[in-house]
């Protein structure tokens, strides 16, 4: 028994140095100035791939277009997907099957095939090359992670405590905020987490209702890998990582100090 | 899309209805928009370009061209390497875990950090420690077993798609471990135990009980990734060989392309892709009511 534990460490050792090990070098990536071929670590540390990301307002206008992008993505796709997820998880009713495929769908059905087809109709509509163009193709493929999590939450919670609310005399918003909200908290913060990476890591959606005319991070790092710039498209994921941090950390935070939780767990 | 029948007598039983409405409508306006137009346009009907005429041209077209079904047959491969691989580490790592003593939460939250990195960010990893001066390279030519970076095997851009389907892993296995091992954690506090205590042995309770139970969820975890890979535009964009595109770059290149002809054609090729999406949710679906069927859990969502 010793022995298979022992060799389950080691295993679960392996793993976890798998996933962590790309990270140091990500960020060995950042901070390394002169790195040729054979050295294993750079030779010159210094913030100069920083420095030239950043001295181009480009970068800075696409960071906060990111932003922007990705948070109102995540206010759309909660706003949506609460409602829905409610519906599925708490009631019966016919159709409901046709519902959950379309839940299903745009895990599976391709990004390009969608951001193609709708192109024509986007344009028409004055859509295409604008914020809210971009927004809305973006909750779409958003949309079903935040309805399959806040699902399992509804499921969870059910609805017994709402109706102890109301039978005590509680309106229906005052059952929202005091009740409702607060126990679907941990599970919306995860489901905020995972829409704003979601946007942030959307190329081909952008790129083709963007029309060029909203460019993010995401396309940005895109040309530097094609042409083997490694470093400066490492400057640009580091970025992509600190965003969707930051984004969580300042979520988390608000809502510790908002509702007096202890600890709040993220998927 | 939702259609209340007639049998309906107060008007709570709309509720339902009316909260999923946002989400049905805007999936109605983007996403089954943009496929009914797929298809419109897949049939050579672009009246914004004066082609007016529906035609099946393009699908013949589009169906003899070698270069098509090269990019389809290719995209299989990948897809079905890369998943069948993501699920079979998946559940094994799953597995391990599960018998690891639980208290280290800080290198539980470790092996899930893939789940969270963009695509984007992988694919920057992946080129550096595969590529023909990457670390692994490196390594080599310090060790001196490779003494050219020309001489170590091309693992990105290559014929075999090596780069593309070590991103695809590096995503996929710890989301695939995660979903079996939630399962696998509220398994072993109901059946195993029972059959424990029934005297089964291990490895019969392995065969007969935690595979049978794990069933719905490595189904699901398979075609969702065997989706994911076959659709994904990003990453074989970036690191797939020229000579060896995908389904959905060639559709890309096809509909960014200046000559109008191949617009059908693009298209024709997104319609293929969405079909082959569209019958893997089916199968996922049938196959949840087969195991539903035999008394096992098993929900669409």
């Amino acid at each position: 028994v010793k022995a298979g534990r022992r060799i389950n460490n080691v295993f679960f050792g392996i793993c976890i140095f798998c996933s962590c090990a790309p990270l140091v070098l990500l960020i060995l990536l950042t901070v390394g100035m002169s790195w040729p071929y054979p050295s294993l670590l750079p030779r010159v540390f210094s913030l100069r791939y920083f420095q030239y990301v950043f001295g181009d307002l480009q970068t800075l206008k696409a960071v906060i277009t990111s932003i922007l992008l990705a948070g109102f993505v995540t206010l759309l796709t909660l706003a949506i997907a609460v409602p829905a997820a409610r519906s599925l998880a708490l009631y019966k009713y016919r159709g409901k099957w046709l519902v959950e495929l379309l839940v299903l769908a745009p895990l599976v059905v391709p990004a390009i095939a969608v951001s193609s087809g709708i192109q024509v109709t986007m344009i028409r509509l004055a859509l295409s090359g604008s914020f809210l163009g971009v927004t809305l193709i973006h909750t779409v493929f958003a949309l079903p992670y935040a309805i399959r999590i806040m699902t399992g939450v509804f499921e969870i919670i059910s609805d017994r405590y709402e109706q102890q609310a109301t039978v005590l005399g509680a309106g229906a918003a005052m059952t929202f905020f005091r009740v409702t909200l607060p126990m679907i908290m941990p599970g919306l913060l995860s489901a905020a987490a995972i829409s704003f990476t979601i946007s942030l890591s959307q190329y081909i959606t952008t790129f083709l209702i963007g029309g060029g005319r909203i460019i993010t991070v995401s396309m940005l790092l895109i040309p530097y890998i094609r042409s083997g710039q490694v470093q400066t498209a490492a400057v640009y994921s580091a970025m992509l990582i600190a965003a969707a941090m930051f984004s969580l950390f300042l979520m988390e935070r608000a809502v510790r100090r908002f509702y007096n939780l202890e600890t709040v767990v993220f998927i | 899309m939702v259609q209340p029948c007639g049998k309906i007598k107060t008007y709570k039983q709309l509720v339902p209805y009316a909260l999923v409405l946002p989400f049905v409508l805007i999936m109605c306006f983007i996403f089954l928009g943009g496929i009914f137009q797929a298809i419109v346009q897949s049939f050579g009907y672009l009246p914004a370009f004066g082609m007016n005429v529906p035609t099946l041209r393009y699908y013949g077209q589009v169906l003899s061209d070698t270069r098509f079904t090269g990019s389809l047959f290719h995209t299989f491969y990948i897809a079905i390497v890369a998943s069948s691989l993501s699920v079979i580490m998946g559940v094994i790592i799953a597995f391990a875990i599960n018998r690891t003593p639980p208290g280290r939460g800080f290198s539980h939250i470790l092996y899930k950090s893939p789940i969270i990195l963009p695509h984007l960010v992988v694919v920057v990893l992946v080129f550096h420690i595969f590529s023909q001066t990457g670390i692994i390279s490196r390594f080599l030519f310090n060790l001196g077993l490779v003494n050219d970076p020309n001489n170590f095997p091309l693992m990105v851009y290559d014929r075999y798609s090596l780069g593309i389907m070590l991103v695809y892993l590096y995503k996929q296995i710890p989301f695939v471990s995660l979903t079996v091992l939630t399962v696998l954690k509220n398994l072993d506090r109901k059946y195993v135990q029972i059959a424990a205590n029934l005297g089964a042995g291990k490895w019969q309770t392995l065969r007969m009980v935690t595979l049978p139970l794990l069933g719905p969820s490595i189904i699901s975890a398979f075609l969702i990734t065997f989706a994911f890979d076959f659709g994904s535009f990003e990453v074989p964009f970036i690191l797939g060989s020229p000579a060896r595109l995908t389904l959905p770059v060639l559709a890309y290149f096809d509909y960014a392309s200046a000559s109008l002809d191949l617009r059908p054609a693009a298209m024709v090729a997104n319609v293929i892709i969405s079909v082959i999406s569209l019958a893997l949710i089916w199968l996922y679906v049938v196959s949840l009511r087969f195991f539903t069927r035999r008394g096992l859990e098993g929900k669409v969502l």
